[in-house]
């Protein structure tokens, strides 16, 4: 049936089809990592590209000159260190928060009937589709010491003075989660909808109660979501730049704020690449964890 | 209509009284009356939609009746919440916890009691040895086949000593095979401990071969409940004729009264003749039962008419040779087709029936069972 | 059972209204007749007015306009070969390689990817001279390499609900290959297609910080404008702005889900015929 004329162009087909975005892939996501690895073993200079080159001719033999002074200036300094430590915090403490606020909500859609179930899915979904800028941008509207919330305790007497909201790690906390809880609630959700009803009523009828199932049969067996939903709130949390740019105070420290202002303000691109390779460094573990959770979930 | 032979004089160990359950003004269950002794093996027998899970999710707490009350063993339960009701129930999916082990899925129910951990461990590895999974105590769910599973999910729903044990058609994932075997392995099990079983099933078979009564539901009510062989020999309907096994039914019209009364059928072409006393009116319809192997045979020359009563003429139309049986298709004069059985001991002139052949058909006034439903 | 238990219909009533309540308290506030955002002078039609006169939004609005449109455009094409590849060409040389590339981006931060891409395209314009200078082509390019990932995810999703058994047919009544992706998968995978089109053109849009990274002069994005408008306090007119933003997407997102609620109850309809 198949003559080797359609042979040659599946697989000609074939071959296209995984060798050009192989190819892309490739020259826009993979060599620009091996760049930044570059340039953060050079030098800063005062010209265009500002940074020296890690190999140099020297007597006719192309030799490396680059060195780890830009990551030993890193672990001297304990901005970078003290920005990383908190990065890491707060992106843990909001992936709790977000757990706690996303756990409820999913549980609800899961165990909704179809009809109300779409529409409550489709709610959570819909500010994903929003820019997560303009609903920070939101967030300071309610935050700032004129903004919604402050003006309406005052206006009802509860204080006098604006307590203060903006520039707080609340601030910040509050923005990760609102930014990024559909990130959380969609695997939750995914693992109670997979939930069999019947174990649950099983363990009703070996005597266990509502809280008791809850602890015993629900919570263990939503685990693979709880972790999946907590690794994709989390990585992006430690890199993030916006959110604690726009509330967080001048002093509080994120690495990715950190990266920002070497690369554009103190225009020291070497260290913003070590930077960013050390952030790599943080992540790899937690990037690792999520595509194995997330192999699993395939899987089964 | 339902059941008071079993409750006798002395109050049932299961009582059921009035229940009805509505879902969305849709009746599943409706005024459901039913009394289970201790120590039967009773099942609810019935079509998908007739409201039988319904009935024994009621049982289980599982759901909560619109109306009606259950008592066991003199307790009102009613308002009982599952978690703790005295029964445990077996599901059909076994609903076995997949991030346990066998024994922490048995063991499940005694840990919600509180059990002492020694006699938790002597009472599931006591359970273990009942069904036979010594050896698997350590494995998870997804590493057992579909019997053994079933085997876990029994002893489960068995490990808080509940004072009755529900099934739900606990047996319908299992093939053919398999499903014969645990059924003899089900009644064993219940001999051996004696507890009171209820179960629900769609498969007559299944019903007849394990249960010492069964009731049988249909369209939320209950029908009939008796033994396994009144259910076979004197069924309350057409309905429960025809599910219980087959049957041949001739429908007749009553005419005359008091001694005179007859049934004439346009099936048979013949009066219809039953045992007892029936009281019935002039102009009834009503119907007579006949099962297959009460049926008796014999040739018939060209143009005889069988006249007389419970007789019918008619052909073969189709043989079916099964070894020790063998099954005949007799189409009557009248057009109905009748099912007929013969084991292998017929006598002479059973034996010379062939293909086509013109034959008499009759059966015994003890053979028949008037239905007037 | 404890299904709807108050306790956890509040929380959950909660975690929406965290969601919701200020994104509408700022689209009310965009009626606000007063130059201070937070206090209340009366409704008003004034700060869309404005805002249409900003001759700097307008161009930022048209440079991201096109942007999303070329890295939807990029993202979807390369997007729809990397998902094809991974769930129907099995085994190859590279499958693990290309499948950890595809869905690394998702999960990069963007600070990482900008930074990365800028290096990139500088270090490329040194050696070969292309691109000459930052601008549209390197945030399209940008986006794309993002927005490729996203709608991989979505189309390997898609087919993998299908099973082989369509195409095989096609192959069984006499189809070759290309014609069979042509004839049979896209038509099937379309909708997917679709849904990662859009989802790619809003991501693009909304992208601030890698279109930080490698834009040139004259090509700021509208996410880039607002940024800067932002910092500086609360301003009217991006209330006004956020307003019709927020209002587009939940109109498309609300629209193409009753599309295809309606399109699942016809098909459930006609099984049932």
């Amino acid at each position: 049936m198949s003559g080797p004329k359609t042979d040659f162009l599946s697989k000609l087909g074939s071959r296209l089809v995984i060798g050009l975005p192989m190819f892309w892939l490739l020259l826009f996501f993979l060599v620009p990592f091996l760049v930044v690895l570059q340039v953060s073993l050079a030098d800063l200079r005062l010209a265009q590209p500002p940074f020296t080159p890690i190999f140099e001719w020297l007597d006719g033999i192309p030799s490396y000159v680059g060195d780890l002074e830009n990551y030993e200036f890193l672990f001297s300094d304990d901005l970078y260190i003290r920005s990383y430590l908190n990065s890491v915090k707060i992106a843990f403490i909001s992936s709790l928060a977000c757990l706690i606020v996303g756990y409820p909500i999913a549980y609800v859609i899961a165990r909704a009937d179809d009809a109300l179930r779409n529409t409550l899915l489709l709610l959570v979904i819909l500010p994903f589709w929003t820019s997560s800028l303009l609903r920070i941008y939101a967030l300071i509207g309610m935050y700032s010491p004129t903004g919604f919330i402050n003006s309406w305790l005052i206006s009802f007497g509860l204080i006098s003075e604006p307590i203060q909201l903006m520039q707080t790690d609340f601030a910040v906390y509050s923005g990760i989660v609102i930014t990024y809880l559909p990130l959380m609630v969609l695997p939750l959700y995914a693992a109670l909808q997979k939930l069999d009803e019947d174990l649950l009523e099983a363990s009703a009828d070996l005597g266990a109660g509502p809280l008791k199932t809850f602890w015993q049969v629900t919570l263990p067996l939503s685990l693979p979501g709880i972790l999946a939903g907590c690794l994709l709130v989390f990585i992006p949390a430690v890199g993030e730049y916006i959110i604690p740019a726009l509330l967080g105070g001048s002093g509080q420290l994120m690495i990715g704020k950190t990266l920002w202002t070497e690369f554009f303000n103190n225009r020291d691109w070497p260290l913003a690449s070590a930077v960013a390779m050390v952030m790599l460094a943080v992540l790899v573990i937690p990037m690792m964890l999520l595509r194995n959770a997330q192999s699993q979930e395939g899987r089964s | 209509m339902a059941n008071t032979e079993a409750s006798g004089g002395q109050s049932a160990f299961l009582s059921i009284r009035n229940i009805c359950k509505e879902f969305s003004g849709v009746r599943a269950v409706n005024d459901v009356d039913l009394d289970i002794q201790q120590g039967e093996f009773f099942c609810l027998l019935g079509g998908s939609g007739s409201g039988k899970s319904t009935l024994l999710r009621m049982i289980a707490g599982l759901e909560k009746p619109s109306s009606g009350t259950i008592r066991i063993d003199g307790q009102d339960i009613t308002e009982t919440p599952a978690w703790s009701r005295p029964v445990n129930m077996m599901f059909q999916s076994y609903a076995l916890f997949p991030h346990m082990s066998v024994e922490k899925n048995i063991g499940y129910g005694l840990r919600q009691d509180k059990w002492e951990k020694a006699e938790a461990e002597a009472r599931v590895s006591e359970l273990l040895e009942l069904v036979q999974m010594k050896e698997y105590g350590k494995r998870k769910p997804h590493q057992l086949s579909g019997g053994q599973r079933q085997r876990v999910a029994l002893a489960r729903a068995l490990a808080r000593k509940p004072k009755v044990l529900l099934l739900d058609e606990p047996l319908s994932a299992l093939d053919k095979k398999l499903r014969e075997d645990t059924q003899r392995q089900l009644v064993a099990i219940q001999k051996e401990i004696g507890t009171t079983f209820i179960m629900v099933t769609h498969d007559q078979e299944e019903a007849m071969s394990i249960a010492t009564r069964i009731g049988v539901m249909d369209n939320a009510k209950l029908i009939q409940v008796d033994t396994p062989r009144e259910l076979y020999e004197k069924p309350a309907n057409r309905m429960i004729a025809g599910f219980v096994g087959q049957v041949n039914i001739f429908e007749g019209q009553v005419s005359g009264s008091g001694k005179n009364q007859t049934i004439q059928s346009k099936d048979t072409g013949n009066a219809l003749e039953v045992l007892g006393e029936h009281d019935l009116a002039d102009g009834q319809t009503v119907w007579v039962a006949v099962r297959p192997e009460r049926l008796l045979i014999k040739t018939r020359a060209k143009g005889r008419a069988a006249a007389a009563p419970n007789k019918a003429a008619g052909r073969v139309t189709d043989i079916m040779y099964l070894g020790n049986i063998t099954h005949f298709e007799i189409t009557l004069k009248s057009g109905k087709h009748v099912r007929l059985t013969i084991s292998e001991h017929w006598d002479e002139e059973e034996a010379t029936v062939r293909l086509g052949d013109r034959v008499e058909i009759s059966f015994e006034k003890r053979a028949a069972v008037l239905l007037t439903r | 059972m404890g299904k709807r238990h108050p306790l956890i219909l509040l929380t959950a009533a909660f975690g929406y209204a965290i969601l919701y309540v200020p994104i509408f308290i700022m689209m009310i506030y965009s009626f606000n007749a007063s130059r201070l955002v937070t206090v209340w002078g009366g409704w008003s039609t004034r700060w869309y007015g404005e805002l249409f006169q900003n001759g700097q939004i307008g161009d930022a609005a048209w440079v991201s306009l096109v942007v999303a449109f070329g890295a939807a455009v990029v993202g979807t094409v390369f997007g729809t070969l990397i998902g094809y590849a991974l769930a129907r060409i099995g085994r190859f040389r590279g499958r693990l390689l290309l499948s950890g590339m595809a869905t690394a981006p998702i999960v990069m931060p963007e600070v990482v990817t900008g930074l990365s891409l800028l290096l990139l395209f500088i270090s490329m314009e040194n050696l070969i001279g292309w691109p000459a200078g930052r601008g549209l082509t390197t945030v399209i390019i940008a986006h794309g390499t993002f927005c490729m990932a996203y709608v991989a995810v979505i189309i390997q999703g898609r087919l993998s609900d299908f099973d082989t058994s369509i195409e095989e047919a096609a192959m069984d009544l006499g189809a070759r290959q290309p014609w069979i992706f042509f004839q049979v998968t896209l038509p099937v995978i379309m909708p997917a297609i679709i849904a990662g089109w859009l989802l790619s053109f809003t991501l693009s849009f909304d992208d601030l910080v890698i279109a930080s990274f490698v834009n040139g002069p004259g090509s700021s994005t509208l996410p880039m404008v607002i940024f800067s408008k932002v910092r500086l306090g609360l301003t009217p007119e991006i209330n006004a702005l956020a307003t019709i933003m927020v209002a587009v997407v939940a109109v498309g997102v609300i629209g193409a889900n009753l599309l295809a609620r309606r399109q699942v109850k016809t098909q459930k309809r006609l099984q049932k015929s």
